[in-house]
């Protein structure tokens, strides 16, 4: 049998070839691919080494009885790179936020088994003592026997209560908590009188240990809702990397997050997460900054582009200085921003909250009627009946479904607004939302995207388009002028690589002056050309044209002579006329505030639709506010919505304040809600949510108001004249505790709340 | 934007105040000289010589 296995060890096999795919750190260009093929395809044992610079990747084919895997390392080592370790290290930075986390897990852990554990010896009781036939012993040898589990619940599962009221009591404060510790311990301590007597009675035990039950289920239950609804910042913390790689005194290091500090150089390679704020300075990418502003589409950067911490690092590999860290950073600002508003009270809560503070006597006091009217005119036997109705009022009364039916709201809707990149400041900004009745909107930056651009182009005979713009771009070069920077722009986003101007002259007010490749270019106004002795006449045509389009004409003239002309304008942002009609079409009057000239104010009202008579032009930064009051004054509830820094006042003014596209700045302290992005629809999505979570609102209130003006009557025995309906404890507390319910799970409906 | 300057093993165009803070900088003939990678400068640190060779054409 030995025989055919022998022979097949024996026989060596041509030894198999391998092929291992590493993750090479460090390249940066061609060069480095070569370089590193070289060293591999070198090293005794490799057949076949080929390196993806796109993928990081080296991909070698070996014979594993000359070379093994660190061997390939050791020669990808030698040429100047590191293989990145496989295992990526775990997340650190998530720790603190884990274990207060766990905590919270392990406290719903033991709410839940103490919630089970009461319920189950409550139904115990419960079973036996009303055992279809009859059990065969005397009823007080079962109350002895119930005496032992119904003090554990009532003392042990049921501490917190008594715990927490005896704490209330002291600041003279009647809460949930003092409710349930006076139902249960009323129908506890009768029962134990009972049982002590020896009389031949039922008693309350079961029922007592069914609400201690069923009131722990409720707290767990809104225990668990609370973590949901707070999973919005949770997620938005757990997005932070752990380490950044930091180019510091000729080295380059991964360290520890919390050590970047600002001015630092950090390496973002494609696939990572931008570690902090800052400015990128060498390279380009696209980032995908999602996370912050819902919009999906990656962002191109380049140098000079601002990028924030958090955001994906779509595509290119760039180096970024670092310019806020720590606490600074745009993500941490969110996130406490949002903690604030799901902890704050909206206006409403306020009015709740007095109902709360006076209910809860009420319903004691009504316990008391009850118990008093049934002692005095009930049947007999009148103290278990008596008993049992108070205890019911008790426990039925339910502050807590009250209580949630704001917070949790709340929290869903200010949450689910931080997925979107809008952030709500506090309840009572999300509850004036949905109050407003006027949009004004601020122009520059808000309804267009701020930055003028080239939007027409036209050469005269003689010179095309394309070398219009590379000479008039090459002149402009060493310009500030934001129509300079346009010009260049234009070029740079056409890919041109414009030539090195010379002789350059920048007449302020007026163009600028160069050399390039040989010709003598002027780029500016009418008045340049003519104080050159050039003949601007041949312009004059489209210059009218362009400026009749509220572009602002900018002219060139080549080697003396009349070129061509630009026209530059601010243009409109693509999604701000489907804002604009979202809008409208919520039945909301839209107004567009701007200092600009009325020609320009119209022209861009015409292409997002907004009607003449509802323009604001030429208003001075400083007569922003004044305006709104007006508006305010003529009766209208009004939101702004401005860029932020000279909107301030305006903001401030304003029911509702909204900055657009700012996400870390003074702005928003001065308004109500903050945009992340710069997408003027999310300015109805916010209106929207803030309704949906108004509506949510008052479905809760009205659920638990409806709930208790409905219930407590039954409780208190109202029916029994009339049907002899009476409700007894351990019903009213499964009735509150699913009020309870109710209320938190239509709070949580509003995550289903879409963003567009 | 601060000035560029040129990768001379492969031809890329590199912020020189990053290379310095990266330690991608060598000295040759009194001249400092900026590198995209750890690859470029090695080769050049190799043999400077080979990219002053007007025959020399860079790898990108």
């Amino acid at each position: 049998m030995s025989t055919p296995l022998a022979t097949a060890q024996m026989t060596d096999p041509p030894a198999p070839m391998i092929e291992l795919s590493l993750p090479v750190v460090g390249m940066t260009c061609a060069s480095c691919v070569t370089r590193i093929e070289r060293f591999l395809n070198r090293s005794d044992g490799v057949d076949e080494a080929v390196v993806n610079l796109a993928t990081e990747r080296a991909t070698v084919r070996f014979d594993p009885a000359r070379i093994d895997r660190a061997g390939i390392v050791g020669a990808i080592e030698a040429a100047g790179y590191e293989v990145a370790p496989q295992a990526v290290a775990a997340n650190e930075a998530g720790v603190e936020d884990d274990t207060e986390e766990r905590a919270r897990a392990a406290d719903r852990r033991v709410l839940l088994r103490d919630a089970l554990a009461s319920t189950a010896i409550g139904l115990a009781m419960m079973v036996v003592a009303l055992w279809p036939g009859g059990v065969p012993w005397p009823m007080e040898r079962i109350n002895v026997w119930m005496l032992a589990p119904a003090t554990i619940v009532q003392f042990v599962y049921g501490r917190r209560f008594m715990v927490a009221a005896a704490k209330g009591l002291r600041h003279g404060d009647l809460t949930m908590d003092t409710l349930v510790s006076m139902g249960t311990l009323a129908a506890y301590g009768y029962s134990l009188g009972i049982t002590l007597a020896g009389a031949d009675m039922e008693t309350y035990f079961d029922s007592a240990a069914v609400i201690i039950g069923l009131v722990l289920l409720g707290r767990w239950l809104e225990a668990r809702a609370k973590g949901q609804a707070a999973g919005a910042v949770k997620a938005l913390l757990k997005l932070r990397p752990t380490t950044a790689r930091v180019l510091r005194d000729g080295t380059e290091a991964d360290v520890p997050i919390d050590q970047v500090r600002v001015g630092d150089l950090v390496r973002v390679r494609p696939g990572e997460r931008v570690p902090v704020d800052g400015v990128l300075i060498d390279g380009s990418s696209a980032i995908d900054e999602s996370m912050l502003t819902g919009e999906s589409m990656p962002v191109d950067k380049r140098p000079g582009d601002d990028v924030v911490g958090a955001t994906l690092n779509a595509s290119g590999s760039f180096v970024m200085r670092a310019e806020r860290v720590g606490r600074d950073t745009t993500l941490s600002q969110i996130a406490r921003l949002v903690e604030q508003a799901q902890g704050s009270k909206a206006p409403i809560q306020r009015v709740v909250d007095v109902v709360t503070a006076r209910f809860v006597p009420a319903v004691v006091a009504i316990a008391v009627a009850a118990f008093a009217g049934w002692m005095l005119l009930g049947p007999e036997p009148r103290l278990p009946a008596a008993l049992g109705a108070a205890i019911a009022v008790l426990i039925i009364a339910c502050p807590c479904a009250m209580g949630l039916a704001t917070p949790t709201a709340i929290m869903v809707g200010t949450g689910k607004g931080a997925e979107a990149g809008i952030l709500v400041r506090d309840g009572a900004a999300l509850e004036n939302a949905q109050r407003v009745t006027a949009v004004v909107l601020d122009k520059t930056g808000t309804i267009t995207r701020g930055a003028p651009e080239v939007v027409t182009a036209r050469s005269l005979e003689g010179t095309s388009d394309d070398q219009l713009l590379i000479l008039a771009a090459a002149a402009e070069q060493g310009s500030e002028h934001p129509l300079a920077e346009a010009i260049v722009r234009r070029a740079a986003q056409s890919g041109i690589v414009l030539p090195v101007a010379g002789e350059f002259a920048a007449i302020p007010g007026d163009g600028v002056r160069a050399l390039v490749d040989g010709h003598s270019l002027l780029v500016g106004n009418e008045r340049l050309l003519a104080e050159a002795g050039v003949d601007a006449e041949p312009l004059a045509g489209p210059a009218a044209e362009v400026a009749e389009a509220a572009q602002t004409p900018v002219l060139v003239a080549i080697d003396g002579r009349a070129a061509g002309v630009f026209g530059i304008a601010d243009t409109v942002k693509p999604e701000s006329a489907e804002a604009i009609r979202r809008l409208q079409s919520a039945g909301l009057e839209v107004w567009m505030l701007t200092g600009d000239r009325v020609a320009v104010a119209r022209a861009i009202g015409a292409q997002v639709g907004i009607p003449p008579e509802r323009i604001l032009a030429e208003v001075r930064p400083a007569d922003k506010a004044a305006k709104i009051a007006e508006l305010q004054a003529a009766g209208a509830t009004v939101a702004m919505v401005g860029d932020g820094i000279n909107d301030a006042p305006a903001l401030a003014q304003a029911d509702l304040g909204v900055a657009i596209g700012t996400g870390a700045d003074v702005a928003v302290e001065a308004s109500d809600i903050t945009l992340v992005g710069d997408d003027l629809r999310s300015v109805p999505t916010a209106i929207r949510l803030s309704r949906a979570t108004m509506r949510t609102i008052r479905q809760n209130l009205g659920w638990a108001f409806g709930y208790n003006a409905l219930l407590i009557p039954v409780a208190a025995g109202a029916l029994y004249p009339l049907t002899g309906w009476l409700l007894s404890p351990a019903l009213a507390a499964g009735a509150m505790a699913l009020s309870s319910v109710s209320v938190v799970s239509n709070s949580l409906r509003l995550r289903r709340f879409r963003a567009t | 934007m601060a000035a560029k300057a040129k990768d001379p093993v492969c031809g890329m165009h590199v912020n020189p105040e990053v290379a310095r803070a990266a330690g991608l900088t060598a000295e040759h003939g009194g001249e400092e000289y900026y590198f995209c990678g750890r690859g470029c400068r090695l080769e050049f640190l190799d043999d400077p010589k080979r990219f002053f060779s007007p025959d020399y054409v860079p790898s990108m």
